[in-house]
C-alpha cells in the first residue's frame, strides 16, 4: 500500500481525557467536514476554555483557530453522576456565515444549569475574536435536567432539545440568522429521563431518540418532532429495559433511503454494557427487534476505570447512498481499550446487513488503550457518500486519563484521527482476499506458476521480490562499472520520542554502495521564505542521485508519540557535504527494475532533514 | 503420452529430438500485467493428429485470464485446436498470454495448459 499519511493527531497531549469523548450526554456532532473539505473539531480543554481545531489539508496539519474562554467556571454535566465531562455541539451554517459553539454548564455544584451559545464569524474567525453569547436555556438544578441536551441543525433552523424539570421533553427551535430563540414545544411523551440524541433532516423533521422511565422501568422510545406544526408525533417503544437497565450514549441518524437507525449502549448497571441497534425502514412507525453488536471472541465490555462505569462510547453515520457506519469500544482479547467499527450496509434501504468488525488506530497507537471516537460529519442534514467506507474520518482518544472530571494533571491523553481507509477499510486495490492452490499437473497438463506481487504503487523492493530481467542485469553491471563508491546513512523515526529534532531518530545504519551522482548541482539562490523582503537568500544545492536497482531506499511513516509525523531519513555523503536524499522514484524498464533515481539535497541551516516538516508525497 | 511441447529456440525439425518444456514459470507479476510465452507441440503419435488446447486448474478466477492464438496476432481465444500435425514434427509457434487480473490476490498462483488429441 502505498503511503498516504496524513493521520497526526489533532492535539498530541491533551491534559482532559474527556475532551473527545466526553460522557453519556455530550459532543452528539462535535466533529464536522464542511463541504470543501474543511475539518472542525471543538474540544473543550480544562473546565472553562474550549479549543476550536481546523484543518484545511485533510488532516495533515491542526491549527488552534480559537482558544475560547466559555463564561463558565464548570463546563460539564452532572455532578450527580460520576461520570463527567463537557456538552459540546458545533454547528456550522455556510449561507450566514456562522460557526455556534454550544455547550452546558453548571454552576455552584448544579444549583443551575445553563445551554449557551457563543457565534463566531466562520470565514473571518481567528484567534482575538470575541464570540457573540447567547443563554439558550437556563434552568434550576433541581431539574434534574443533568446539562443534558442535543443540539442539531438542518439547513435552514436549529434545535435545541432538553429535558426539564417536570421530566418532559423539550425543544426549542434556534434561528440559524439571529440570536433569538425563536419557538418552543414539548414532547407529548411525558415522564422521560433526560438521556436524548436528536437528528435533523432537511424537511424540518427531528428524530428523537430517548429513555421513558416509569414505575422504575425503562423503556427506550423513539418520536419525531415536526417543525410546521410545532408537534411531537408517533413515539414508539423500541425496548423495554430488564430491571436494573439503563440506555445510556443514545444516537441516531438516517441514511439516503430515510432508514432511521437508532443505537444506544445497554447498561447492566455496574456490571457490563451492550452496545445495542435497531433500524426503521418506514420512517419511525415500525423498529426492528433491538439486535447487539456482536462481541468477537474473547473481547469484554470496556469498564472507564477512572469513573467505574461501563460504557461502549458509540459513534454512528449515516451514508448518503444508503447505510451506516457504527463504532464502540470495547477491551480486546489482551484488555487493551479498542474502538472498532463496523458497516451496516444496504443495496435496497430494506434489507441492512451488519459487516465483520474493523479496528481502527493500529498503525499509529497499536497496544495503546482507544477509549472512543467519533466520526468527522458533514454540516447541517448533508450526508457523506458511505459507499467506500474508507473515506470517512474518525477522531478517537488514546489513552486513559485520571479524572472524572477531565482535568487530568499526570495523564495527558492523545486526541488522534485517522481515515477509515488507513487500517479499517484498507484502499489496497486487490478485493480478492483468496489465496491461489498450486495445481497438480497430470500427463496432459503443463504447469505455469507465477507470483503476483501487485503493483508499482507499492514501497516495496522489487529486485528482492524478483521483478528483474535482463535489464536489471544490464544496469547492475553499468553502475559497477560506471559508479562510485558512496556512503549512506539511514536513520529511522523512534516511535516512542517527543521531540522533532534529531534525536527522534536512532543511530544511523550506514552502508556504501556504488552510485552516479550528477555533478551539475548549481541553483540561482531563492528567496528565503519568512523574509520580509529580497535581501535574505537560500543557496540550493539540488543534484540528481541515480541508484542500482539492488539499493531500494526502504522508508516508513510514523506520528511519535508528540505527534509529529516522520519518516526515515537517507543521507549521504559526497564532496564533503551531506545531501538529504528525497522523492525516490524506481525506473522500469518491461516491468523489470532498472534503477532509482532520487534528489539530493544538501544539509544545512536551510533544509535540516530531522526536523523539518514532510510532506507524504516526499518519498 | 503421445505429445511433448517443444522450445521454440529448438532449430530441429522432428519431435523426438526436441527440447521438452515440463512447465513455465513466469515469475513475479504485476496487476494487469500481460505475459505471452510461445510453445510448440511435437507430436509424438505414429498417425496426423489434430490437437486440442484449452485451461484447467483449481484456481477458477485465474483461468479465465487465459487465452490462446495460433498467430499472436488479433485472433485469442480460450481455447484452440491444431489441426493435422505430421508425425514426428513440430508445430509452428503457438501462444498462451496470460493478464493478470487487477483484483488478483498478491500471492503465488497457477494454471494448466491442457492438451488433449481430438
Amino acid at each position: 500500500m502505498a503511503n498516504y499519511v496524513s493521520n497526526t493527531p489533532i492535539r498530541a497531549q491533551n491534559y482532559s481525557s474527556r475532551a473527545l469523548i466526553g460522557d453519556w450526554y455530550s459532543q452528539p456532532r462535535a466533529c464536522l467536514i464542511q463541504p470543501d473539505g474543511t475539518l472542525w473539531v471543538a474540544m473543550a480543554v480544562g473546565t472553562a476554555v474550549i479549543h476550536l481545531f481546523r484543518s484545511t489539508d485533510n488532516g495533515f496539519s491542526w491549527e488552534v483557530v480559537h482558544r475560547g474562554a466559555c463564561n463558565y467556571s464548570n463546563l460539564r454535566t452532572s455532578p450527580t453522576t460520576n461520570f463527567d465531562g463537557p456538552a459540546i455541539s458545533l454547528i456550522i451554517d455556510e449561507m450566514y456565515d456562522n460557526l455556534d459553539v454550544i455547550y452546558a454548564g453548571w454552576e455552584n455544584l448544579g444549583d443551575s444549569y445553563l445551554v449557551r451559545r457563543a457565534r463566531y464569524v466562520l470565514s473571518t474567525i481567528a484567534a482575538t475574536d470575541t464570540p457573540t453569547y447567547t443563554d439558550l436555556v437556563a434552568l434550576s438544578g433541581s431539574d434534574i435536567f443533568d446539562g443534558c441536551f442535543r443540539i442539531d441543525s438542518n439547513n435552514n433552523e436549529g434545535y435545541l432539545v432538553y429535558g426539564s424539570l417536570t421530566n418532559t421533553m423539550k425543544l426549542k427551535l434556534v434561528s440559524p440568522r439571529t440570536t433569538s430563540v425563536s419557538a418552543a414545544s414539548e414532547a407529548g411523551d411525558t415522564l422521560i429521563w433526560p438521556m436524548i440524541a436528536s437528528r435533523a433532516t432537511k424537511e424540518g423533521i427531528v428524530h428523537l431518540l430517548y429513555q421513558r422511565t416509569i414505575a422504575d422501568v425503562e423503556t427506550v422510545r423513539y418520536a419525531k418532532f415536526t417543525e410546521s406544526s410545532l408537534t411531537f408525533s408517533g413515539a414508539v417503544s423500541i425496548e423495554v429495559m430488564d430491571a436494573d437497565h439503563y440506555m445510556h450514549n443514545p444516537l441516531i441518524d438516517y441514511d439516503g433511503y430515510g432508514t432511521i437507525l437508532v443505537v444506544y449502549d445497554n447498561e447492566d448497571e455496574a456490571v457490563s454494557v451492550q452496545p445495542m441497534y435497531s433500524y426503521s425502514i418506514d420512517n419511525g412507525v415500525n423498529f426492528s427487534t433491538p439486535a447487539a453488536i456482536p462481541t468477537t471472541t474473547g473481547h469484554t465490555p470496556f469498564l472507564d476505570s477512572v469513573a467505574t462505569v461501563y460504557t461502549s462510547n458509540p459513534d454512528i453515520i449515516g451514508g448518503r447512498d444508503g447505510g451506516f457506519l457504527i463504532s464502540y469500544t470495547r477491551f480486546n482479547a489482551s484488555s487493551i481499550a479498542r474502538t472498532y467499527v463496523r458497516r451496516l450496509s444496504t443495496t435496497d434501504g430494506t434489507t441492512y446487513t451488519l459487516g465483520d468488525e474493523k479496528e481502527i488506530g493500529v498503525i499509529n497507537y497499536s497496544g495503546q488503550h482507544i477509549t472512543g471516537g467519533k466520526f468527522f460529519k458533514p454540516i447541517s442534514s448533508h450526508l457523506l457518500d458511505l459507499s467506500d467506507p474508507g473515506l470517512a474520518r474518525i477522531a478517537f482518544s488514546v489513552g486513559v486519563g485520571n479524572d472524572i472530571d477531565g482535568l487530568d494533571d499526570t495523564k495527558p491523553v492523545i486526541i488522534a484521527q485517522e481515515l477509515l481507509s488507513y487500517n479499517a477499510y484498507s484502499s489496497i486495490l486487490s478485493t480478492d482476499t483468496t489465496t491461489y492452490t498450486i495445481d497438480t499437473p497430470d500427463a496432459n497438463n503443463i504447469l505455469v506458476v507465477f507470483n503476483n506481487i501487485g503493483g508499482l504503487s507499492e514501497n516495496v523492493d522489487y529486485y528482492a521480490l524478483g521483478l528483474t530481467g535482463n535489464f536489471t542485469t544490464r544496469y547492475i553491471s553499468a553502475f559497477n562499472r560506471l559508479g562510485n563508491s558512496i556512503h549512506f546513512l539511514k536513520y529511522e523515526p523512534d516511535v516512542d520520542n517527543l521531540m522533532n529534532d534529531r534525536s527522534a531518530y536512532g543511530s544511523p545504519t550506514e552502508y556504501s554502495e556504488k552510485v552516479l551522482l550528477d555533478p551539475q548541482s548549481y541553483q540561482f539562490p531563492t528567496p528565503a521564505i519568512s523574509a520580509a523582503d529580497f535581501t535574505q537568500w537560500v543557496e540550493k544545492d539540488v543534484r540528481k542521485l541515480y541508484l542500482p536497482p539492488t539499493f531500494h531506499l526502504s522508508r516508513q511513516f510514523l506520528v511519535n508519540l508528540a505527534g509529529y509525523l516522520k519518516r526515515t531519513v537517507w543521507l549521504c555523503e559526497y564532496g564533503g557535504n551531506q545531501y538529504e536524499l528525497s522523492q525516490v522514484i524506481p525506473h522500469f524498464i518491461n516491468n523489470q527494475i532498472a534503477y532509482y533515481e532520487a534528489n539530493a539535497y544538501v544539509v544545512g541551516p536551510s533544509n535540516d532533514p530531522f526536523s523539518r516538516t514532510i510532506l507524504p508525497s516526499e518519498t | 503420452m503421445t505429445f511433448k511441447l517443444v522450445d521454440p529456440d529448438y532449430n530441429g525439425m522432428d519431435a523426438l529430438g526436441g527440447d521438452a518444456i515440463t512447465d513455465f514459470d513466469f515469475g513475479p507479476i504485476l496487476w494487469l500485467q500481460e505475459i505471452i510465452t510461445p510453445f510448440r507441440i511435437g507430436n509424438l503419435n505414429a498417425t496426423e493428429t489434430d490437437f486440442y488446447i484449452t485451461t484447467s486448474g483449481v484456481n477458477s478466477t485465474i483461468i479465465t485470464e487465459v487465452d490462446y492464438s495460433l498467430d499472436n496476432k488479433a485472433t485469442w481465444g480460450s481455447s484452440m485446436t491444431v489441426s493435422g500435425v505430421q508425425p514426428n514434427s513440430i508445430t509452428q509457434n503457438l501462444y498462451c498470454r496470460y493478464t493478470n487480473p487487477s483484483d488478483a490476490a498478491t500471492c503465488s498462483g497457477s494454471f494448466l495448459i491442457h492438451i488433449e488429441e481430438v
